[in-house]
């Protein structure tokens, strides 16, 4: 049996149609009622908050997990990256008033000592770092654009999609830090000891990329 | 409050009996084979180990200036401080030497694990020994984890020399990325890679399988054959599996040619070792010849490390303990109670004296500690820890140690 974790919210939806694109069973999954571990033929799926999905993998109580890479990123976790599935499109960026914009274009030390509101501290440690420029970050779980408007933060790094939310709250993107995207991974032990269940799914997932990708050629 | 540093823990209580006697279980069987037992220092000078462990593992270490100003890592790994140990030693006519321990090692954990001290134990065979060193090692790994209560493991095995056949031709830009990617454990930039690079079909064919290539040896190798076109990349790993096979380990061998490790010192077969109630490794290890040389070695080098916790948790050590028994001694005199408390461990229990002056302490205390028997030394009575009444205690000796 294979076990599978999903991360629930904005992109669940986007690997439940990958699933059932695989060949994977997703009947009972479509339907999950309070129900967090679902059954269905030979597949157990796990639901769970998208930040603590790769961790059922790296613990080997996930065989396969389905996680953005933003995700990923954050907690580093020790898995093997099958394939970047493409969907859940999205941006990690640095976002702050529009008054910011002249400091983040000019030299680094007009950055220095900036306050940083994010999910993400891991991630924005490592941004800024490799800027060379040190920043306080302001760890929050959630309605990060909040911050700079209420004073708490100068900016946030947080992840983009259409940018509204970012223009509701007069915030405009400052600078890019990386693409995101729902990658398919598996736990080291899934990978050695399970490969003929996981291989095929990942043959078929690459086969399925490729006939994507002529399509649109 | 009493606290200990985050990351770290005191282990006690049946855990601790279990650690105990796992490390006594590989270390005796590695001891019966000639291996001798090493305490390496806590301290390693950072400038004899930065430049040996690859720079993901460098900054996992602990570092630390001694109090005579020297720039310092705590012990993040053991087989460096094996082989520096051999290095200062040993003249080159003494190698090989077999060294085995069982130590704790001190890594700052990643964001997704919590501990920062590990308890390990293993085996290194240094110095120039053929063939048969690689048997050896992983022969004595499998019987020691059999001797630990560990009686199906999976040994997944690798051999990091195979990528220079697969690689080779290969734009060298391209082999080193993709050596990148498999070392990553991302097989999502390795094939996003390859999708992106001229490559004949026969190559391209090649690199898209050989990651691939994952499963029991007897699947595994006829298809590398055919996708090498010889035998002969595969023929160092084949025929460890064969000799494994023979000893009678076949049922518990699985291949993975895209098999890296962590460590980044491997330079020939590499192996880890799995159990199906644990979602991570057990341990691993493999084959380090060119670590020796960092160290102006020549020779062979192989070794494994194993997480003793894991080890004792997995193992059935615990369900196969001696009898025990706690012995009440206060109300005879005291080398009486230790008589027939040696008595009794030369019958194969497992005693803990009791001296407390009230005997409902006493009685409680074994209760506490999970003891099956408490015995009354004086009055030379057992009773059942929990349970209403006693017997003679020759009686129970008669019916308990038969022999």
């Amino acid at each position: 049996m294979l076990t599978i974790a999903l991360p629930t919210g904005r992109v669940q939806e986007d690997a439940i149609v990958l699933l059932q694109e695989l060949g994977l069973p997703t009947e009972k999954l479509r339907s999950p009622g309070r129900s967090l571990v679902i059954s269905e033929e030979s597949v157990r799926y796990i639901l769970a908050k998208p930040m603590d999905v790769p961790l059922y993998a790296h613990h080997g109580v996930a065989d396969l997990a389905f996680a953005g890479s933003d995700v990923l990123w954050e907690t580093s976790a020790s898995l093997v990256l099958l394939a970047d599935t493409g969907m859940g499109r999205c941006r990690l960026v640095v976002a702050g008033p529009p008054e910011m914009a002249d400091r983040f274009l000019a030299h680094e030390s007009n950055i220095m000592d900036i306050r940083v509101a994010t999910k993400y501290p891991r991630i924005a440690d490592a941004h800024f770092s490799s800027r060379g420029v040190q920043v306080n970050i302001l760890h929050l779980n959630g309605s990060i654009e909040l911050a700079p408007r209420l004073g708490l933060a100068d900016c946030i790094l947080d992840i983009v999609q259409s940018g509204n939310t970012l223009k509701a709250n007069h915030l405009t993107v400052l600078e890019d830090v990386a693409p995101v995207s729902l990658h398919l991974v598996a736990s080291r032990k899934s990978a050695h000891l399970q490969w003929d269940l996981i291989g095929d799914l990942v043959k078929r997932f690459q086969e399925r990329k490729a006939g994507r990708s002529h399509d649109s050629a | 409050m009493n606290r200990i540093p985050k990351g770290c823990r005191n282990v006690g209580g049946s855990l601790a009996e279990a650690m105990t006697q796992s490390r006594v279980a590989v270390l005796g069987t590695l001891t019966q084979y000639g291996y001798r037992p090493l305490w390496p220092s806590g301290l390693q000078l950072s400038e004899v180990v930065w430049d040996r462990l690859a720079p993901h593992f460098r900054n996992r270490l602990l570092g630390l200036n001694s109090p005579f100003g020297e720039p310092c890592v705590l012990r993040g790994d053991l087989t460096l401080a094996a082989v520096a140990h051999l290095a200062t030693h040993y003249a080159p006519h003494e190698r090989p030497l077999r060294l085995c321990y069982a130590d704790r090692v001190y890594r700052i954990p990643g964001p997704s694990d919590t501990e920062l001290e590990q308890f390990q134990v293993g085996a290194e065979l240094l110095g120039w020994e053929g063939t048969g060193a690689d048997i050896e090692v992983l022969s004595l790994l499998l019987r020691a984890l059999g001797r630990a209560g560990i009686t199906a493991p999976t040994l997944v095995l690798g051999d990091v020399t195979i990528f220079s056949v697969v690689f080779d031709g290969v734009d060298p830009h391209l082999a080193r990325a993709l050596t990148a990617a498999l070392q990553e454990d991302s097989y999502a930039a390795y094939y996003d890679m390859l999708g992106h690079h001229p490559l004949t079909p026969e190559k391209r064919r090649l690199l898209e399988e050989f990651p691939r290539l994952k499963g029991k040896p007897d699947q595994v190798f006829p298809k590398a054959a055919d996708l090498l076109g010889s035998d002969r990349p595969t023929e160092a790993l084949r025929s460890i599996v064969r000799s494994l096979g023979h000893l009678g380990f076949e049922d518990l061998l699985q291949v993975d040619l895209a098999l890296f490790r962590e460590l980044g010192y491997y330079s020939g077969p590499v192996f880890e070792v799995y159990l199906s109630n644990r979602g991570r490794a057990l341990g691993g290890g493999g084959r380090y010849d060119g670590l020796l040389s960092r160290y102006g070695l020549v020779g062979q080098a192989l070794g494994f490390a194993l997480d003793l916790e894991a080890l004792a948790k997995a193992s059935g050590i615990r369900r196969n303990t001696p009898v025990p028994i706690m012995l009440w001694g206060r109300e005879c005199e005291p080398e009486e109670a230790l008589r027939l408390g040696e008595k009794l461990l030369s019958r194969g229990a497992r005693v803990e004296m009791s001296w407390h002056d009230v005997q409902a302490f006493s009685r409680e205390l074994a209760r506490l500690r999970g003891y099956t028997w408490w015995i009354d030394a004086s009055r030379r009575t057992v009773s059942q820890v929990g349970a209403v009444g006693d017997i003679p205690l020759d009686l129970w000796m008669e019916e308990t140690f038969p022999c």
